[in-house]
């Protein structure tokens, strides 16, 4: 069966959030929780029941992958799990950035419009 | 311990996903909670937990879901599998749910008054009858004295007919009550009010009616002005003062008389003849005072009778007060027949869960290797478990569902063919309870079918099943459990035969009863004359026009073609009712006139004799000579013949009914005894007295009229020939005279019917398990069967082995389920007439009927496995 990504679509802005932490390469649970309060400047806070539920379903949609690479035994901790993402992944975020930009530039051009 | 609460937080999630991510998020947390400031960890804490208080329900949804999709998939693979259990549930819940709305509507809903529960029936206990109803002056003399009770009030039966008001002329039944009695029920009329105390008295002040709700509306078209305005009923008119709310029901009018739509004050004159001591007509009922019980009031009355019984020694007999409590003497005596049904359903449920959990553990076995794929993958237990119990508990609630469905079926059939005696039966409906019951039932039957199979999964070696390369296996252990199952079964199942073997013998017995008259081929129909030209004048005048009336109307009924013979009585025989008199021989004074015999008195119209078929024995009956004014004539029955006097011949005897200064009247004949008060109860003395002889008018008589056709094809004819006569005249209760008697043995054949269908539907259920059960073995041991046959086994042997290894848990059963039925048998003796709770001819017929269902149960299995082919078998 071919692939659609926009058939995951719209995500919530949690699951999003977890797939942009995800972009620039594998983290477990706490580095991705982490990574969206940084970039988001602390306004998007994702917990662990949310994050987990999200990582579960994730997992079983093939849009992220349990990574088999472990870091230095000396900085691993055996209870944290490292997370990929896809192909498929990374096509949905995509798909999920675009959809949110062109609900942008429709709403800038029409609050423009109401401006002008 | 913040690791530990915050595992604890944890099991808000379901164990599958616990499992999967418990110990990474409780890792996640830690560090998250390490890199917070104090206040920081404690709103980290708080996020957290309002987190997952959200995320777990759906998880837990999302399961349940998954779960569902599961269970309907594998129940649309196995059509077959899933329509039987349904069926089976739905019999079982659905038998179950209709009993108990019975029973809630019956027994269990509180009566319809005001604290009920202190609300007594007071009942005067004489030595030589039941207790019964009281003469107004021992009432108005114990309402004085009676410091255990805090209201007492006295009721008696009326009638009115409504007519002359351009409406079809209508009887109504109605109740002479005290002014105390709506205050004392704790019920006030909706519109207007109650009586009050001085329109409680005798004279034109009592001319004040309260009508039902029904009534109101039917009638008078709801008009609130009705208050306050004349209605004419009968002879009389009454200012309406109040009307009743809606859905009130008064039940002693219901059980005691037959229903009222209207009330009007007692007002009992103390000094009219009819207010004696002897002249027991008033029924009693109190409200116990605070801390008093039944019993302290019945002691502390019956002190105060028997004070009255000194002072008046000529007018009591050995006199005590019973006491009883409404809802024990309204339903006590359906309650046995009840709880007998309800045991039986619960039986007929649990054989039904038997069946369906028997089903289930067939299922589990076949599925052993899906179940093993599952749990080698990594499925754990208690997700497997899960999901047997969402399958187990979609079964159960789509058969409750059914069940449901079945129970409102059944419970129209009830309220439609259900016994008049039962109280209450038109309140009988599937309401909130009764789903909740339902809910309970499919609810627990879900869990016992869920853990049936849970149990035997938990025993099973996945790596054997696996290992069995596709074969279905079955362990002994589980052909045990199943063994138990069908066992039980079949022991559930002897007991509810037993049981309704006994009640359908009692009642065919009962059946069998010779009533001491034919009661085929007649129509009867009631009327109540009233108005002015039968209720008004001296009583000769009254008693003239009354028995003239039915004089007529029956010369008239007798040249109607079709029409045999014709005639009139007070009471129906067998049809309710019981007017006892004391019966006084002339030249045989007692001491105390009060312990004279008491019989039955009919008052009844020449040929009532011939047209019931009473057969006479001696002397002869009425006739045209026997009229108002003529010399008084009586007619008794063989009993008091026999037993009154004894070695002679009593006709030329004169008897005095009610008091030994009653009219003497001369004893012309003696008839065959007739069963009035019931089939199962003894004729007892009857008397009979030509209706223009009798002291008063009798207004309200029953027209028997004996034809040669279908009765109630004369039905019309007889009624117009009525309203020639008078069109004032209401007339109630048309009906063949069959359809009475059957009324009078309703509840016996209606509980004997009850039950027989559950035992019949049980020993189905059983027998079905037992098939069921064993055609499984015999399959799973097709390749043994086969190594047998091929090393020279005879066919017989092999059909001998399965018939034992079937016959074996089914024989247990019967012997367990004929020893539970012997020990309990006790308590249907109540219900039982002419046989005895242990009666060898059931219990041995019920034996037959199981053995030999369960062999044809289990033959069919067994020659299958006389009949494997050996090589075919062995291939496999």
């Amino acid at each position: 069966m071919r692939f659609n990504a926009s058939s995951f679509l719209p995500l919530t802005p949690a699951e999003f959030q977890v797939l942009v932490a995800l972009a620039d390469g594998e983290k477990h649970g706490y580095a991705v929780i982490k990574e969206v309060a940084r970039r988001t400047d602390g306004k998007v806070r994702i917990h662990t029941g949310t994050l987990y539920t999200i990582v579960k379903r994730f997992l079983s949609d093939g849009l992220i992958v349990e990574s088999a690479t472990r870091p230095d035994p000396a900085l691993d901790d055996e209870r944290r799990r490292y997370y990929r993402l896809t192909d498929r992944g990374r096509a949905v975020a995509v798909a999920e950035a675009d959809r949110l930009s062109e609900t942008l530039t429709q709403a800038r051009a029409k609050l423009a419009l109401k401006r002008a | 311990m913040p690791g530990r609460l915050f595992r604890a937080l944890l099991m808000l999630l379901p164990a599958e996903f616990r499992a999967d991510y418990g110990r990474e998020m409780e890792a996640t947390f830690r560090a998250e909670a390490a890199a917070e400031t104090r206040t920081g960890r404690m709103r980290l804490w708080a996020a957290t937990i309002v987190d997952l208080a959200r995320t777990a329900p759906a998880e837990h949804l999302d399961i349940l879901i998954r779960d569902l999709r599961f269970a309907a998939r594998t129940m649309l693979r196995h059509p077959v599998h899933t329509a039987t259990a349904l069926v089976t549930l739905m019999l079982g819940i659905g038998a179950a749910v209709a009993m108990f709305a019975v029973i809630n509507a019956v027994l269990l809903s509180p009566l319809p008054y005001r604290d009920a529960g202190g609300l007594v029936i007071v009942q005067e206990q004489r030595e030589s009858d039941e207790p019964g109803s009281l003469g107004y002056l021992t009432f108005a003399d114990l309402r004085e004295r009676a410091r255990s009770m805090s209201v007492m009030a006295a009721v008696t039966q009326s009638f009115a007919n409504l007519a002359g008001d351009g409406q079809e002329p209508e009887r109504v039944g109605a109740m002479r009550v005290s002014a105390s009695y709506f205050p004392m029920i704790g019920v006030s009329p909706a519109l207007g009010r109650g009586f009050s105390e001085a329109e409680d008295r005798p004279g034109e002040a009592r001319r004040v009616a309260i009508l039902s709700d029904a009534l109101w509306r039917r009638r008078f078209a709801a008009d609130p002005s009705i208050i306050g305005r004349p209605i004419a009923a009968g002879i009389t008119t009454y200012v309406v003062v109040g009307v009743m709310p809606p859905g009130f029901r008064d039940l002693v009018a219901g059980r005691l008389y037959e229903g009222a739509e209207m009330w009007f004050p007692l007002g009992y004159d103390p000094a009219a003849p009819y207010a004696c001591r002897t002249c027991r007509h008033v029924r009693v009922f109190g409200r116990l005072a605070r801390g008093e019980t039944a019993e302290t009031a019945a002691r502390e009355l019956s002190g105060h009778v028997a004070a009255l019984a000194d002072a008046h020694p000529s007018e009591y007999d050995h006199p005590s007060i019973a006491v009883r409590r409404l809802s024990d003497f309204f339903l006590g005596p359906v309650r046995p027949v009840l709880l007998v049904l309800s045991f039986g359903v619960a039986l007929l449920l649990l054989v039904a869960c038997g069946n369906v959990a028997n089903l289930q553990l067939l299922r589990t076995s076949e599925r052993g290797q899906e179940v093993a794929v599952r749990a080698a993958l990594g499925v754990t237990r208690i997700r497997l478990g899960r999901q047997l119990l969402t399958e187990a508990l979609l079964l159960a609630l789509m058969g409750g569902a059914l069940g449901l469905a079945a129970a409102a079926a059944c419970v129209r059939v009830v309220r439609a063919i259900g016994p008049a005696q039962l109280p209450r039966l038109e309140n009988v409906a599937i309401d909130p309870p009764t789903a909740a019951m339902a809910l309970a039932c499919a609810i627990g039957c879900g869990v016992v079918f869920a853990l049936v199979p849970l149990k035997h999964l938990r025993r099973r070696d996945a790596a054997a099943v696996l290992t069995g390369a596709g074969r279905r296996t079955d362990t002994a252990d589980t052909w045990r459990l199943r063994a138990l199952l069908v066992g039980g079964n079949v022991a559930m199942a002897a007991v509810l035969l037993v049981g309704a073997g006994l009640l359908v013998r009692s009642t065919i017995g009962l059946l069998a009863v010779e009533p001491g008259f034919r009661y085929d081929h007649i129509l009867t129909m009631r009327v109540v004359l009233g108005g002015a030209r039968y209720g008004s004048g001296p009583p000769e005048e009254q008693i003239r026009a009354v028995s003239t009336f039915y004089a007529r109307a029956l010369e008239r009924a007798r040249a109607l073609p079709g029409v045999e013979a014709a005639s009139a009585i007070n009471m129906l025989p067998l049809g309710g009712g019981r007017d006892l008199y004391g019966l006084h021989i002339a030249g045989r004074p007692r001491a105390n006139p009060e312990d004279a015999p008491n019989a039955l008195r009919f008052v009844a119209h020449d040929g009532i004799f011939d047209a019931l078929r009473i057969p006479i024995l001696t002397g002869r009956v009425f006739d045209r000579r026997d009229a108002q004014g003529a010399p008084l004539v009586a007619v008794i029955n063989r009993a008091a013949a026999q037993d009154l006097f004894p070695g002679e011949d009593p006709i030329g005897h004169q008897v005095m009914l009610g008091i030994p200064s009653a009219p003497a009247r001369t004893i012309v004949g003696v008839v065959g005894d007739v069963r009035h008060e019931g089939l199962d109860e003894p004729p007892g003395y009857q008397v009979y007295v030509p209706h223009a002889q009798w002291a008063w008018a009798e207004p309200m008589m029953s027209l028997v009229v004996r034809t040669s056709g279908d009765p109630l094809q004369s039905a019309g004819a007889v009624r117009g020939l009525l309203r020639e006569l008078d069109a004032m005249q209401p007339v109630t209760s048309v009906q063949r005279y069959d359809s009475v008697v059957g009324a009078s043995t309703a509840t016996r054949r209606f509980a004997a019917s009850l039950l027989g269908v559950f035992a019949l539907s049980a020993l189905t259920l059983a027998v079905v398990g037992l098939y069921g059960a064993l055609g499984v073995v015999v399959r799973q041991r097709q390749r043994e069967i086969g190594i047998r046959l091929a090393l020279g086994a005879a066919a017989g042997e092999i059909r001998r082995m399965v018939l034992k290894q079937g016959m074996r848990p089914a024989a247990g059963g019967l012997l367990l389920g004929l020893a539970t039925a012997l020990a309990a048998a006790g308590v249907l003796k109540t219900l039982l007439y002419g046989i005895e709770p242990r009666d060898p001819l059931t219990f041995a017929a019920s034996t037959l009927v199981i053995c030999v269902a369960a062999l044809l149960a289990c033959l069919l299995p067994a020659t299958r496995a006389a009949r494997v082919d050996p090589a075919a078998a062995i291939r496999e």
